[in-house]
């Protein structure tokens, strides 16, 4: 390795959309010959940070230097000019050209109008070969894996001599050998002096391939420092930050001796889950903790049919004994709430009372087997007293209501098919304090009354309000279980021990 | 432009035909005219008031004209015809833009009382009064019997490519029969290859072009249509059998309509005889029509209406044949 | 791979190599003329302006676009040409540079509608197409507007034994085989017909190669009519009519896929139009019934389309690791 000199860096940062805030004052700094983790929770801002430096989107102020000379980035053509690289996580490839036109298809080397065919296959094979790759030139990209795309999509990136490499997520859809190569490649960079900034999820390659963190929380930048000085506990609170105590709306409680409404045996699905086993009692509030990308939505889909399944049982109890059912048949059973209320959840342009009344239409009919209007009214103004949907009336339109009561909208279309059990994937995603308070007491409402809820959320705080037991999910398995009582040191801990899979790379 | 202007000329120009009617009792005729696009319409125009003024003669009338023109326009006919109704004019002769759409006027016409004559195009939503056109199924027949006499007196047994319409015209459909038809009948010529074009100007030349090669022996071409005749001039050149008649290499020509794109080639003496698409025996006969309906006699139409028979024109004949329009309109 | 397997991939393949092979072979047998050196000649100069057009629309279709306003093009390019030759004395020549750089301002128009108003290219040039055919019927009365006997006598021109046309779309086709696998913006035409969002995420000129290819398509197409015109000396009124499907089915035929970034022009569209015209050909040479002719059209096309669907289908299929 060459002495570490510093190479980048970017000062006060900042920049808006539509006047919130998505940095402020974000600092990064990067040397050669070193790779530097950004980590940070969903929407802490590391996106945004990068897209700025691969000049995808502009800073509203701030300034970035490069071997001590401040330089404008416009768009990601100067950013290449500047020799920053980008390797976004999903890949942009053009499967029916060559490996060759995909590595040179924004610059393609000519003589007069015609491309310089021979010339570019000879280039595209000598970056090849430094990352070790030893694809022909012409073969057709569709003819390849995800892991020879990337290497391909690495040596498009490095076609310029590239003096900044940034990897986005680039292990998320990587098998383990080929992400074995992808460290080795990345170790070759570093060793070439260039600077590594890599993003990433999984808090075990940080530790593999990184000399440095940076952690991202808010819009700030919170902590840098080498990797050797923090351990991942410290990772993790400090991408998780330290919540504020709000205060639980029910003490957790035991619920020994209920029937199980729900148990899952051994599900799997290969490269996503994992021999995952659990249950669920009747009145019980579980929290899926575990970090972004450790298959807490992937489980939640498997369950309701929205993901494949490759194995794995599992068995209902509909108040007649446990039986078991397939995830499509569930699906019509329990009630499913998601972050995306726009895409799954609600009809925007339809009034509260047809969006509460959709899934119910079969229990509205009358002799004539048309929608009884009555009962359709009646039905959406009893929800809208007892969610304490804030409307105009029960004809409002979905779409002008705020966001907190568009999320009531969406619990109530389920309330009224009266499910035994809610699987809810951050239902308090971009509420507000009071709207969140509001959906985590309704939340405590229906487990009183005998429902019981599986409840994903990026937030901590948000669980312990509310959850009477965790389940600890990480790399698609279940890792542990932790008790309602358990405090914020225990959670992050549980999240953080990593079994470190990899050797350091050479 | 020309399009503008023509419905306001016309227009203008309607009014009395003659001013001698002391004797004569007034018909007033009422002409729509879906289009005034090309020369047809002006020699239907000029016909019809020439024999109108002859016929009316005779019979005791004096035809007065109004005429308008629709542009190509469904709902601007029905309005057309609606101010000839309004006018109060005693016949309507009309060409109607939409054989589905006349219908609607044609009832409006009876309702006031007003005899309805489709002229040319006939109506496919509602009956007229009498129908006046072109009879396709003649054309053919005289062509084909015209050219069977022709090539017998030739001592020539024909051998001939059949360039048939477009299938879903009925104008075609007769063509091909009354040609095949009189070929049995006289022995004299046979079809060896039908060659669709869909009146479509590049098959003409791509399929003459083709059936000249798959049958080198034709020495004939009956074409349903001469209005593409470039087309059939082009593909013959390439074949190198484009020659006047009385050379080695003429190919014994045969046409219907005879349009002005084919006047010229016969007077060249390349094609040996048509049958014309005959503006003037169409006027001739729908001032009939109109007559006997004006006078409550029956006009005695076949059932696919008062149909004018075209005139058979050879090279000896087309320069002295009276009212020829296709020659005498540009 | 078994042997079942590889035969269907063979077929898959090659199944265009096959049907072309079963249909030429057919027609020589059975008919006395079509295995001639003429009538092949026959074919190729008969097909010209139909592969002309083609490869201008398959530059669209490899963006992943449609232009089905190319016959009206032609027709509207070649109806302004004829009438100033006819009534203005415009000198041919430069009535048939005229006619190319009006084919040029057409597909532009199209370009600007998909491109900047980002309206769909099939409604786009689906309005285009009913326009510019109603607006060459107003210009020349829904008439034949005949040329100067002269102009046809070019397109009986011979190269030896060789129509001229022949050599000309050759040329054509090999400059527009060159453009699309030769240079930059024949390569990012394939590469916005990959994956727009990729292609602009690179940073490709996209909305500029894309209006590109609307400008080519249109000049080809009224090069394309410019031969038709020349050959008949005449424009009708049926110039172009139907010719955006029979083009489209080359285009597809030839083995450019509908979903874009697929297909080669030199070595798709000339075996593509000339299995058309062969077809044509065939039937006239057999005495087939006319109204057979669109019946085996109809099937050809359907056979090409399933086939491209077929591969699409098994490109997607295949597992990506």
């Amino acid at each position: 390795m060459r002495t570490a000199q510093t190479l980048l860096r970017m000062d006060g940062v900042c920049k808006a959309y539509a006047g919130v805030l998505a940095l402020n004052h974000a600092t990064l700094e990067a040397r050669g010959g070193e790779a530097v983790a950004v980590m940070g929770a969903n929407g802490a801002g590391k996106s945004t940070l990068m897209n700025i430096l691969g000049g995808v989107v502009a800073a509203d102020s701030g300034r970035i230097t490069l071997d001590g000379e401040e330089i404008a980035i416009r768009s990601p053509r100067q950013a290449a000019q500047q020799g920053i690289a980008f390797v976004h996580q999903e890949l942009t490839m053009l499967p029916t050209l060559t490996v060759a036109e995909n590595i040179f298809i924004d610059d393609l080397p000519r003589r007069g109008p015609f491309i310089r065919s021979v010339e570019m296959a000879h280039g595209a094979e000598r970056l090849l070969a430094r990352l070790g790759c030893a694809i022909s030139a012409k073969t057709p990209v569709e003819q390849l894996g995800v892991g020879d795309r990337q290497l391909i999509e690495i040596a498009r990136a490095l076609r310029r001599n590239a003096r900044v490499i940034i990897f986005d997520e680039p292990t998320s859809s990587l098998t383990k050998p080929e992400r074995q190569k992808l460290f080795n490649v990345i170790s070759g960079l570093k060793a070439e002096g260039a600077v590594v900034i890599y993003i990433t999820h999984f808090l075990d390659e940080i530790f593999t391939v990184c000399e440095r963190v940076t952690v991202m929380r808010n819009g700030e930048t919170v902590w840098s420092s080498l990797i050797s000085d923090v351990g991942p506990t410290r990772v993790v609170q400090l991408m998780l930050g330290v919540s504020e105590n709000e205060g639980r709306i029910r003490t957790p409680i035991e619920a020994i001796g209920e029937q199980p409404v729900l148990s899952v045996r051994r599900l799997c699905r290969e490269g996503v889950l994992n021999e995952i086993d659990f249950e669920i009692r009747r009145g019980e509030i579980v929290g899926l903790w575990g970090l972004l990308g450790s298959g807490r939505t992937e489980l939640l889909h498997a369950l309701v049919g929205l993901g494949p399944i490759d194995g794995g049982t599992i068995e209902w109890n509909g108040g007649d004994g446990p039986k078991e059912i397939t995830p499509e048949r569930l699906r019509a059973r329990v009630g499913l709430v998601t972050e995306d209320r726009r895409g799954e959840g609600v009809l925007l342009p339809l009034s509260v009372s047809d969006n509460v009344a959709l899934p119910n239409l079969m229990s509205l009919l009358n002799a004539w087997r048309l929608v009884d209007r009555v009962r359709q009214n009646a039905l959406a103004d009893a929800m809208i007293e007892r969610l304490r949907i804030k409307a105009a009336d029960r004809e409002q339109v979905v779409s002008t209501l705020s966001g907190g009561n568009q999320q009531k909208v969406v619990f109530a279309r389920w309330l009224a098919t009266s499910p035994r059990l809610f699987l809810l994937d951050e239902p308090t995603r971009g509420l507000d304090v009071n709207a969140k308070t509001e959906i985590l007491k309704l939340v405590v409402e229906l487990a009183g009354q005998g429902c019981s809820v599986l409840l994903v959320s990026s937030e901590l705080e948000d669980l312990m309000r509310v959850c009477d037991r965790y389940l600890i999910i990480s790399r698609g398995r279940l890792v542990g279980a932790l008790p309602g009582s358990a405090d914020v040191d225990a959670l992050m801990r549980s999240i953080a021990t990593i079994k470190n899979e990899y050797e350091a790379a050479p | 432009m020309k399009r503008y202007i023509i419905p306001v000329a016309a227009i203008c120009l309607a009014g009395v035909a003659t001013a001698k009617a002391d004797d004569l009792k007034p018909l007033k005729v009422g002409f729509s005219l879906d289009t005034k696009e090309s020369s047809l319409e002006t020699a239907w125009v000029d016909y019809l008031k020439s024999e109108g003024e002859r016929q009316g003669k005779v019979a005791g009338f004096n035809f007065e004209w109004t005429i308008n023109v629709a542009n190509a326009d469904p709902t601007r006919q029905a309005a057309n015809i609606d101010d000839l109704i309004t006018r109060g004019v005693d016949v309507i002769i009309a060409r109607a833009f939409d054989s589905g759409a006349i219908g609607t006027s044609i009832k409006a016409a009876k309702e006031a009382g007003i005899p309805f004559i489709t002229f040319d195009r006939g109506s496919t939503s509602g009956k007229p009064t009498a129908h006046v056109g072109g009879d396709s199924y003649d054309q053919a027949k005289t062509t084909g019997e015209a050219f069977a006499e022709i090539l017998k007196k030739a001592s020539v047994h024909g051998k001939c490519i059949e360039l048939q319409g477009m299938l879903t015209d009925i104008n075609a459909v007769n063509r091909t029969k009354a040609w095949n038809e009189v070929g049995k009948a006289t022995g004299q010529y046979e079809t060896i290859v039908q060659v669709p074009t869909n009146w479509n100007p590049e098959l003409f030349l791509s399929g003459l072009t083709n059936a000249l090669n798959a049958k080198p022996e034709a020495n004939c071409v009956f074409a349903a249509s001469d209005f593409a005749f470039p087309s059939i001039q082009a593909a013959l050149e390439k074949a190198g059998r484009w020659a006047p008649t009385g050379q080695p290499n003429h190919m014994w020509l045969a046409t219907c309509d005879l349009l002005p794109a084919a006047v010229k080639p016969m007077e060249g003496g390349y094609i040996d005889v048509s049958t014309t698409w005959d503006a003037y025996s169409q006027a001739k006969e729908a001032v009939r029509v109109i007559i006997a309906i004006a006078k409550h006699e029956d006009p005695k139409c076949g059932p696919d209406g008062c149909l004018a028979k075209g005139r058979v024109v050879t090279p000896a004949t087309i320069k002295d044949m009276p009212n020829l329009w296709s020659r005498d309109y540009k | 791979m078994s042997i079942r397997k590889r035969a269907a991939d063979f077929l898959l393949q090659r199944g265009f190599a096959v049907v072309f092979a079963i249909i030429f072979i057919f027609f020589s047998v059975a008919t006395a003329h079509f295995f001639q050196a003429d009538n092949i000649l026959n074919i190729f100069s008969a097909m010209d302006p139909l592969a002309i057009t083609a490869s201008g629309l398959a530059l669209v279709v490899m963006t992943g676009r449609l232009d089905i306003s190319v016959g009206s093009t032609a027709f509207l390019s070649c109806s302004i040409g004829a009438l100033l030759i006819r009534d203005h004395g415009l000198n041919p020549v430069l009535g048939m540079l005229l006619v190319v750089g009006c084919g040029a301002l057409l597909g532009a128009i199209n370009g600007f509608i998909v491109v900047v108003l980002r309206v769909n290219s099939l409604i786009a040039t689906l309005s285009t197409m009913i326009a510019y055919r109603g607006m060459a019927l107003a210009l020349t009365d829904a008439l034949l507007v005949e040329l100067p006997a002269p102009i046809r006598f070019l397109g009986n021109a011979k190269l030896g034994p060789v129509p001229i046309n022949i050599p000309i779309m050759l040329i054509v086709l090999i400059l527009v085989h060159l453009l699309q696998t030769k240079t930059s913006f024949g390569r990012q035409i394939m590469a916005i017909g990959n994956d727009v969002t990729v292609a602009r995420k690179i940073g490709l000129p996209v909305d500029r190669t894309g209006f590109l290819s609307f400008v080519l398509s249109g000049a080809l197409a009224a090069a394309g009519g410019v031969l038709t015109t020349i050959e008949n000396g005449a424009v009708s009124p049926f110039l172009g009519d139907g010719l955006e499907f029979t083009a489209l089915a080359v285009v597809v035929v030839g083995g450019v896929s509908l979903l874009g970034g697929r297909g080669s022009i030199f070595f798709g569209i000339i075996p593509g139009a000339f299995i058309f015209e062969m077809i044509r050909n065939g039937l006239t040479n057999l005495g087939a019934d006319p109204y057979s002719y669109r019946l085996v059209g109809g099937a050809v096309i359907f056979a090409a389309m399933y086939a491209d669907a077929l591969k699409s289908g098994r490109y997607a299929l295949r597992p990506q690791s």
